[in-house]
Parts: structure tokens; sequence; C-alpha cells
């Protein structure tokens, strides 16, 4: 039971990578695939975070009902801090990979990932 | 913290992201998006990242369902259902192999939520003092400020902040100058078929 405790979340993760990648190699629609980009990635932030819990801790916002010495008084804030910035650059990324979706759109008239090969060939 | 909570939150989760990418209208694959980002903000909330779970429902739930909409109004809305690419086979066998290892190492991770597990322990296993302990200790006494999560963005670490600004001004850049360029050739070839017109 302890094992499965500590381990649920882990499996959760791994699902939802499992799914932003089977959207990545198996999709033919590239809006598709980038929002398995995305599911990958929001994934990924879970892992982190997912980490970052200690049992019968406090979130990492100082309380003086709970002494700064004990360490293990407050869940680990040094992960919450790297995945805001993955969050925000992650959402950067994508707003361009939709720039260049919008772009490729224009040129060729189709979002779908084997006509546009063929498209290119014959250019 | 709550693991029956959790458990709900991300069983919800994990459904939202599968009916994301298997419906064939772009439309709900972009609000079932954004409803797995909200669920997964819920779930950062209560595994005790406030600030992450925030951030998550402005930027990953709003901003990226905005992107996704804009793109699908400036191109196709609908996925026409077409039979899966070639190499079936070894796409499945990459697919297998990666859930396979995933779950190998999976079993080899720590107890999550232990305080002694090796991310959390003071002194860490090089013998230093962990920087998440520093963090906690000399948080408050450095920059008075209660929340942890901003003083370690915004001080210790405010150089990362900087380069992270840096990174979302490259990307709004792109994104004018891709678009841009395609408004101007656009017009380029208006003035020409203008000319044949005439």
């Amino acid at each position: 039971m302890s094992f499965f405790l500590g381990h649920y979340a882990y499996w959760f993760i791994i699902g939802l990578l499992l799914i932003g990648f089977y959207a990545i190699i198996f999709k033919r629609n590239l809006v598709k695939q980038v929002i398995g980009l995305s599911i990958f990635q929001t994934s990924i932030i879970l892992f982190w975070v997912a980490s970052a819990v200690k049992w019968n801790a406090t979130v990492p916002i100082y309380d003086p009902a709970f002494p700064l010495e004990e360490t293990a008084n407050y869940i680990n804030p040094l992960p919450h801090t790297l995945m805001l910035t993955a969050i925000v650059v992650g959402v950067a990324t994508l707003g361009v990979a939709f720039a260049l979706l919008i772009t490729i759109y224009k040129h060729y008239k189709t979002l779908d990932e084997e006509e546009l090969i063929k498209e290119m060939k014959r250019w | 913290m709550h693991w029956e909570l959790e458990i709900t939150l991300l069983i919800f989760g994990v459904a939202a992201a599968w009916l994301s990418i298997s419906t064939r209208s772009l439309l709900t694959s972009a609000v079932t998006l954004t409803v797995f980002s909200f669920l997964m903000a819920l779930s950062f909330v209560t595994m005790g990242a406030i600030d992450v779970g925030f951030t998550e429902a402005v930027v990953g739930a709003g901003v990226t369902g905005i992107f996704i909409i804009i793109a699908i109004f400036k191109t196709a809305r609908q996925s026409p259902e077409k039979p899966e690419p070639r190499l079936r086979a070894p796409r499945l066998a990459a697919l297998l192999l990666f859930g396979a290892l995933l779950i190998y190492g999976s079993t080899g991770l720590p107890d999550r939520g232990d305080a002694n597990a090796l991310l959390h322990r003071d002194p860490s296993a090089a013998g230093t003092v962990n920087a998440a302990s520093y963090y906690i200790q000399n948080a408050y006494e450095d920059a008075a400020t209660p929340n942890m999560v901003t003083v370690i963005l915004a001080d210790y670490r405010g150089y990362d902040t900087l380069g992270e600004e840096i990174v979302i001004l490259a990307a709004g850049l792109i994104c004018f100058l891709i678009l841009r360029t395609t408004r101007e050739r656009r017009e380029r070839e208006r003035r020409k078929s203008d000319r044949f017109n005439r």
C-alpha cells in the first residue's frame, strides 16, 4: 500500500506522456501533433511538481506556526520555481509553432503530414 | 497531500487528454485541451504548488487555448478521418518501448512525499548544503517576503528569469516576423494580379 501511495502519481504521469507521444508520432494532422506536444510538456511539469511534495508539509509560504529550521515543514520550493519558468517558455514556443502552422497552411493549403511531404517532393 | 482528490483529478486529466487527441473536430480538441490544462492546474494546487497552479490556469489554460483557436480559425477546422500513417509497426514499437522504459524507471524512484528522499535531504548526496533547504531557511530573512517561490524566482535566480524574458521576447519577435512576411507577399501578389487585370 505504501508503495502504491508513493508511486501512483508517476503512473498517471507515464499515461499522460504516452498519450502525448502517441499524438506526436501517430496523428497526421499537424495541429493534433502540437496538441500532443503540449500534453507531453504539461505531464513533465506535473512530474516535477509531484516529486516536490512532502507528506504533512505546508505550502512554501512562511508561516510563524511552522519553524523554518525544520525543512520538512515546507514543500520543496525549488522545482516550483523551475516549472514556473518552463510553463511560460512552453507557451511562447507553442505560439511560434502555431505561427509556423499558419504559414504552412497558406503555402500548401493543407496541414496533413503525408500530403505535405508529397507536395514538398513535387516542388 | 490528499491522495483521493489527487487521484480523481488525475483520472479526469488523463480522460480529457485522451479526448482532446482522439476527437475529429479540432475545436472540440482545443476546448478539451483547455479543460485538461485546468485540471492540471487544480492538481498542482492539490500538490501544494500554488504559484505553478496560478500560472498554469492563466497561461496554460487561457493563452494556449486562445492560440489554438486562432490557429484553427486561420487554417482548417476539421481533421478529416484519414488512415493511420505508413510505418505503423516501428512507431508502435517505439511507443511501447518508451512506455516500458518509463515504467521500469518509475519503480526505482523514491517514494513520493518522503522528506528524506535525495531531492529533499539535507545535507545533499554530495555532502553540501541542499539548495532547497537553504532557500527555505533564509528566504524570509534575505528578502522579507513570505512566499519562498517568489523570492527564488526574483532574487536568488533573477538571471534565470531574465533569460526567460529574453526567450519570450525572441518568440514574440519570431511570430511577428513570420506572420508579417506572409502579409507582404500577399500584397505583392495582389499588386501583380491587379497589373494583370488592368
